[in-house]
């Protein structure tokens, strides 16, 4: 019996002393100081993992470029945005100073939940000297949300939909147009959850069309526009019985045809999917009425562990060179959030011979069909509304 | 005959799927694989060594807490384990073990160990106490080696495979109790499961079966070996 | 040595129980009013009830209707190929039905993500008939002829036959099937994740989710869902083992003896 209880004061022991809080890590004065200090380190990205192309430009373009220039090992994890944000503030309830991630993509609502619990560290325009070269404008606010220097614009990108050519004659041109295809091909249209990013985007685009901006003043949302919205059901994918839960089961869908549209943030997105024969070759762009325009960011959480490499990673995701590569067809086709005009004139002239795809939308309609984002708020609202269309 | 086959095709039939989509065969990176078969053979080890010792403790003790002990071990098989898994993740962060190996070891024996011991208590109690009392006049060394193992051999392959069924099955947990730091063919996978490759998917579904057949038939063939091996000694 | 493991083993499980108290910290600031009129919930709560009933109830039929022919048949290679699908992982399994009854294949008419979750009960039927059927072919395999030989002497009908002679030996193994069971399925998060529909939601989705995304990143029903339904199991099984706990002991005493 008395080993028992020595083995048992023992473990309680271990844990006790465990306990003990470590001390936050804090940042390096300069960036100069910064790089150095992070010579020899790792750095933990943390980011949604579901696209191919997102994670070989990590992987196979900016990690190596990493290690040559600043000698900082770069290791992407894959998890999605709202997982690690729980993380982060299960962290926080734990007290749990220093902790696993160093940087985090994040926007919309992820960022908002961040803000409020205080997950983030601020001060990063000063520390990160290519935070100079950013667009103002996408830098100044998240969705509605001002980022207060709590993260750094990563990219830019607007909202758009696909449809396949081949199957479709005659697209439509708005959204009442969309409705109306729908009652014609029932079956062949469906959007994700609205607890999916891409499928909350579309509700709201839809709300944008009843109330425009009047829906920031007044953010409530009437009854008859959920009736009005589950009056698309019958003709959706599955009768509107179930919804995909994900952007990737949509895209899955339309790639096997089953469905003849799909959507997403990003103008660009569709060209690698069509060049690898996984959307259909027919793919091409359908800008309806209008489209929000999207910004999306990047942050160091307040427990990383190695914040001076984090800064590194930064600078080197935001150069103009890095920039460049995320934007062209190759990897990701991702918007810069950089402001073009602050570039010198050999960069400015690479970005405009990126040229365009043939998924494409036309970019100056486009730009003309431009409208920011309703705040957080809203997507709440579509999230907590929502399911009694799915009902 | 007819009733016979027609239970085998039930239980054979959703195998069909394996074969409508041809898989991907391109492996990048092999960490996961590593991550896993470590993760296998260490919990396997803990699992068989804890719950054949404690199964033969609970077998023999003459304490009054046993009925209790007993019901303590046997409560986690109830509880939903979505519901321990952020408690969980409270108490390692405290002991800050949040992202290691140690973390995710001790939080994949908490769902697998409450299965071993009772798969093994079941064992020990189908052999029954007669037998095994007589076992117990051998010398501990001796015990072990010539009646215990040849005895448990069989049990302990079940208890293994068991235990990695089970952590091939943890998504939440690893994911969340790794940190995502430490990548398995679940974790890393997954993200197959909803994304719009199905090949790479149908790839991933291929391993994850594959996985505990392997394990099957290396512990039946070790097992074979040691029993044979055994035996010669003792002639 | 052997104390050392068994003190290990004894503070592994005390961890789910820490766990649970830390849950029950996390939900103690929950409007349980709210919670209980709250219209998602309570259709999660209902659907889930149906698909864990049904499906727990034809495995133990099933797997109990499997062990006995198999041990009375002596089907030795039919018992060995009836494991498989056991050790087959949830989430693998999934999907093989998923594939299976997905999109325009629909297989006989079933389709997956409809609303009476009829992929999600098979796969589960598919998987836990299986680990009935181990469950009770050890208790089959060693169960005293002698008791059917007397119930087929005294010409019992074969269900007074299997009520008297073989039924009282298969509570301890049924019970403790039926709720692994029931607690697996009612909180599990990938199989119905993968095969069921928006709404309505089984309940581990439904936390899991509830925990996962933005706007109820510090609610605390999800905990406190949680911890009612644990406590529902646990108070199921604490209070059908007190009721069966005589005839157990009658039936394990005379086993040993």
């Amino acid at each position: 019996m008395k080993k028992w209880r020595v083995l048992l004061a023992t473990l309680m022991l271990t844990f006790v002393a465990a306990c003990g809080n470590e001390e936050a890590v804090e940042f390096s004065d300069t960036f100069e100081a910064a790089a150095e200090s992070a010579e020899g380190s790792t750095v933990n990205l943390y980011m949604w993992g579901g696209d191919e192309g997102i994670n070989s430009y990590i992987d196979d373009y900016v990690a190596p470029r990493l290690e040559e220039s600043y000698d900082v090992e770069l290791n992407r994890v894959a998890m999605d945005t709202a997982e690690f944000v729980r993380q982060l503030s299960l962290d926080k309830k734990a007290d749990r100073q220093v902790g696993t991630i160093d940087v985090v993509w994040i926007n919309g609502d992820n960022f908002r939940n961040a803000k409020e619990a205080g997950l983030l560290r601020d001060g990063l325009m000063e520390r990160v000297p290519n935070a100079t070269l950013l667009n103002e404008t996408a830098q100044q606010s998240d969705a509605g949300t001002p980022t207060d220097d709590l993260e750094l614009a990563w990219g830019n990108v607007q909202f758009i939909l696909h449809y396949d050519a081949a199957k479709v004659d005659n697209p439509p041109e708005s959204f009442e147009e969309l409705r109306r295809w729908t009652e014609d091909n029932p079956g062949r249209f469906t959007y994700p959850e609205v607890t999916d990013f891409t499928g909350n985007a579309f509700v709201r685009h839809l709300l944008y069309e009843r109330y425009g901006d009047e829906l920031n003043k007044n953010a409530t949302v009437e009854e008859s526009f959920w009736d009005d919205l589950k009056a698309w059901s019958p003709n959706l994918w599955k009768e509107g019985q179930t919804y995909p839960k994900t952007l990737e089961q949509l895209d899955q869908l339309y790639a096997s045809g089953e469905v003849w549209m799909t959507m997403g943030f990003n103008e660009r997105r569709a060209e690698a999917e069509v060049k690898e024969g996984i959307f259909p070759k027919e793919t091409r762009a359908l800008l309806l009425d209008h489209s929000i325009a999207s910004t999306h960011f990047l942050a160091i959480p307040f427990n990383s562990p190695n914040p001076d490499g984090a800064l590194v990673l930064i600078q080197e995701l935001l150069s103009p060179e890095a920039q460049l590569v995320k934007q062209g067809p190759d990897y990701w086709g991702d918007g810069t959030s950089l402001d073009l005009t602050k570039l010198d004139a050999n960069d400015q002239k690479a970005f405009e011979e990126l040229g365009d795809g043939v998924t494409y939308p036309n970019s100056e309609q486009l730009l003309e069909r431009s409208i920011p984002d309703y705040g957080p708020n809203i997507i709440d609202a579509v999230r907590e509304e929502w399911p009694s269309v799915a009902k | 005959m007819i009733r016979q086959g027609f239970i085998l095709l039930i239980a054979l039939f959703p195998f069909v799927s394996l074969f409508l989509v041809a898989p991907s065969m391109e492996i990048g990176n092999v960490e996961y694989i590593v991550h896993t078969v470590g993760l296998t053979i260490i919990l396997s080890g803990i699992n068989v060594w804890l719950a054949t010792t404690f199964a033969w403790w609970l077998l023999w003790t003459e304490s009054r807490w046993k009925s209790v002990i007993e019901w303590l071990v046997f409560l986690p098989l109830f509880i939903p384990m979505l519901a321990t898994l952020f408690g969980l993740y409270l108490i390692l962060a405290e002991v800050g073990l949040i992202g290691t190996y140690i973390g995710v070891i001790l939080a994949l024996l908490v769902v697998t160990i409450p299965y071993s011991i009772r798969l093994a208590y079941n064992g020990m109690a189908v052999i029954g106490r007669p037998l095994l009392e007589q076992a117990r006049l051998l010398p501990m060394s001796r015990r072990v080696v010539y009646v215990l193992y040849p005895l448990f051999s069989r049990m302990m392959r079940t208890i293994a495979l068991f235990t990695t069924v089970i952590l091939l099955s943890q998504f939440a947990l690893i994911q969340l109790i790794g940190a995502g730091l430490i990548p398995t063919v679940t974790t890393e996978l997954y993200q197959s499961y909803a994304g719009n490759n199905r090949s790479l998917a149908l790839s991933n579904t291929w391993m994850l079966i594959l996985f505990p057949v392997v394990i099957y038939f290396l512990l039946s063939g070790w097992n074979r070996w040691m029993v044979r091996m055994l035996k010669g000694r003792l002639q | 040595m052997l104390r050392s493991s068994v003190a290990l083993s004894i503070l592994v499980s005390f961890l789910p129980l820490a766990a649970l108290f830390f849950l029950g910290m996390e939900a103690l600031g929950t409007d349980w009013g709210a919670l209980l009129t709250d219209e998602t919930w309570r259709d999660s709560l209902f659907t889930t009830l149906y698909v864990v009933s049904v499906s727990t109830i034809v495995s133990l039929v099933l797997g109990t209707w499997v062990a006995r022919t198999v041990v009375n048949q002596r089907w030795r290679f039919t018992s060995t190929i009836l494991k498989i699908p056991m050790f087959v992982p949830h989430i693998a399994a999934a999907y093989l039905f998923w594939l299976l009854f997905s999109g325009s294949n629909g297989f006989w008419g079933i389709e997956s993500n409809e609303r009476d979750y009829v992929t999600v009960i098979l796969t589960y039927i598919w998987k836990e008939t299986p680990f009935v059927f181990l469950m009770m072919i050890g208790t089959y395999e060693q169960l005293n002829r002698g008791y059917v030989e007397t119930a087929k002497t005294l010409q019992l009908s074969p269900y007074a036959q299997f009520k008297h002679a073989e039924f009282p030996f298969l509570i301890k193994p049924l019970l403790d099937s039926t709720w692994i069971l029931i607690a697996f399925i009612s909180f599990a998060y990938e199989v119905p994740a993968l095969l069921g529909v928006t709404y309505p939601k089984l309940i581990g989705v439904l936390a899991y989710e509830r925990l996962s995304t933005g706007l109820y990143l510090e609610a605390t029903e999800p905990y406190a869902v949680a911890l009612i339904w644990t406590c529902f199991v646990g108070f199921g099984v604490f209070v059908s083992y007190v009721m069966t706990a005589s005839v157990r002991r009658r039936i394990e005493r005379g086993v040993r003896r």
